[in-house]
């Protein structure tokens, strides 16, 4: 059981504020979508939930433990934020084995696994530079799901994906969130999100505006 | 364990994949030995010396850098543009890699490795790694260049040899005070340098920081003080071999001092830092 909670989150980056006051609380066995305008904060509000961004005010804790005071980054939580980068001379499933190696906790076939589930052959010889856009955003979501962390952050997750995939990666994300983890999605299709979402979060000017509860994918 | 993968993903990354610029190092020391053979052939052949070189010969002269310059209006200063080769080559070799790393995989490695001072340690572990694999590589081409020139494969200097080439003062250095002012402090001051290099990229940017490198570089082969660093990397300016130049524990002082100040100033620096593209 995962608890993610913000509390009185904001942020200023060179005096321009980039989130005011969010208070928010995540549970897992659920998939939260995050919506709003370009450049409303969602993925700083991503980043700052992953640990990459430390807030100005406030606090970020998982089940109890407070970021940036009893842990640097949340313990289990793989992420995809913004446009995936991945060493351009080596392939796919040699780009994540060096990602989980530094992990310790995720083996080879785990990440084979990973790559399966979202359409990818992780047999393929091709390296990263020679993948086409969609390729690439499978490989972000196969980086964030390996080893299957309590916490997945997905950002713009079907950007540049087929409808074969989307549909592909919509089954993984619903079988995740039966198996009790904590997915947080970031998604311009309305569609989409509201199929998927649990709960949808509205963004505005770096406040949250609205909280819905949805039907259940 | 995470930070040794870190650190071995950096060696694979920012030094084995860029194998090709350590180039620099066979082309500076067959520019600076050939002449060096030749004289000491020359020496041998007159039997003026007992033998016509060793490898440690070979390595003094490759690191010797210049002698004491004192400004006057009849010498016109040159930098000594092999020592300066050397050295910017080692700093051109680490002055970009961490900061791109950062900029294009930081949001995804730093999170895996689980901590941004693991990552930075990883990263000046990186650079002291560096730094001595060019230092090795320096002493291995010098080893070779003897080889090729029938010199002996000799960790001992030749003093008849140097004492011909850098005045009497090389009868009076022992072996051990050779080692430590041509090997051992250079090697500290190199790792200073491209550690604050390090810092400064991103403090800065890395371009700045190599500008910034070549430009201390210069600057102490101009002038000879002790808070310069580059004159420690020149065993010609030692002390022990002219009584004007740079006492050696100086070289060791700063070294260790400047990096404590580096591994301090980069902590602070990345534990509250936003991992940001």
């Amino acid at each position: 059981m995962i608890e993610v909670e913000l509390k009185n989150i904001s942020k200023t980056i060179h005096k321009t504020p980039i989130l005011h006051d969010i208070n928010l609380k995540f549970h897992s066995g659920a998939i939260y979508g995050l919506k709003g305008k370009n450049g409303c904060g969602k993925t700083m509000l991503m980043r700052t939930i992953c640990g990459l961004m430390i807030p100005s005010a406030g606090t970020v804790s998982i089940n109890g433990k407070v970021l940036m005071k009893d842990i640097e980054f949340p313990e289990s939580i793989g992420a995809l934020i913004e446009n995936p980068a991945f060493l351009p001379q080596y392939t796919g499933y040699k780009n994540l084995c060096m990602l989980a190696s530094l992990r310790s906790d995720i083996d080879k076939e785990a990440v084979a696994e990973a790559m399966r589930r979202v359409q990818l052959d992780p047999e393929d010889k091709r390296v990263y530079r020679k993948y086409s856009l969609g390729m690439k955003q499978k490989l972000g979501i196969a980086n964030a799901i390996m080893g299957e962390p309590d916490i997945i952050v997905l950002d713009e997750p079907i950007n540049a994906l087929d409808e074969a995939s989307v549909e592909q990666v919509k089954k993984v994300l619903v079988d995740l969130r039966e198996r009790d983890h904590l997915i947080i999605i970031a998604c311009h299709d309305r569609e989409e999100l509201e199929y998927l979402s649990d709960e949808i979060i509205e963004i505005k000017d770096g406040t949250v505006v609205c909280k819905q509860k949805e039907g259940v994918a | 364990m995470r930070t040794a993968k870190m650190f071995w993903r950096d060696m694979c990354l920012g030094t084995f994949r860029h194998g090709a610029r350590f180039l620099i190092i066979p082309l500076v020391v067959v520019l600076m030995t050939a002449g060096f053979a030749e004289y000491a052939a020359n020496l041998y052949d007159a039997g003026t010396i007992a033998g016509s070189g060793t490898a440690a010969d070979y390595y003094l002269c490759v690191m010797q850098g210049m002698y004491i310059y004192k400004f006057s209006p009849d010498s016109t200063f040159v930098i000594p543009i092999s020592w300066f080769m050397l050295h910017i080559g080692l700093a051109y070799l680490t002055a970009y890699y961490p900061c791109k790393d950062y900029n294009e995989y930081g949001a995804i490695v730093i999170p895996a490795g689980g901590s941004r001072i693991r990552w930075w340690i990883a990263k000046m572990f990186w650079c002291l790694m560096t730094v001595f694999l060019y230092y090795i590589g320096i002493a291995i081409t010098c080893a070779i260049s003897a080889c090729v020139h029938g010199a002996k494969l000799s960790v001992d200097f030749s003093v008849d040899l140097l004492e011909h080439l850098y005045g009497d003062s090389m009868n009076y250095v022992s072996q051990s005070d050779m080692i430590l002012i041509s090997v051992l402090l250079p090697f500290a001051i190199s790792v200073l340098m491209t550690e604050v290099q390090m810092l400064f990229s991103f403090l800065f940017t890395p371009v700045i920081s190599f500008a910034a490198t070549c430009g201390v570089y210069i600057l102490s082969a101009y002038y000879t003080c002790w808070w310069l660093p580059g004159s420690y990397t020149m065993w010609q300016r030692s002390s022990y071999i002219n009584y004007e130049g740079v006492k050696p524990m100086s070289g060791f002082v700063i070294a260790v001092f400047g990096l404590l100040c580096v591994i301090v100033c980069g902590t602070l620096y990345f534990q509250d830092k936003d991992v940001l593209d």
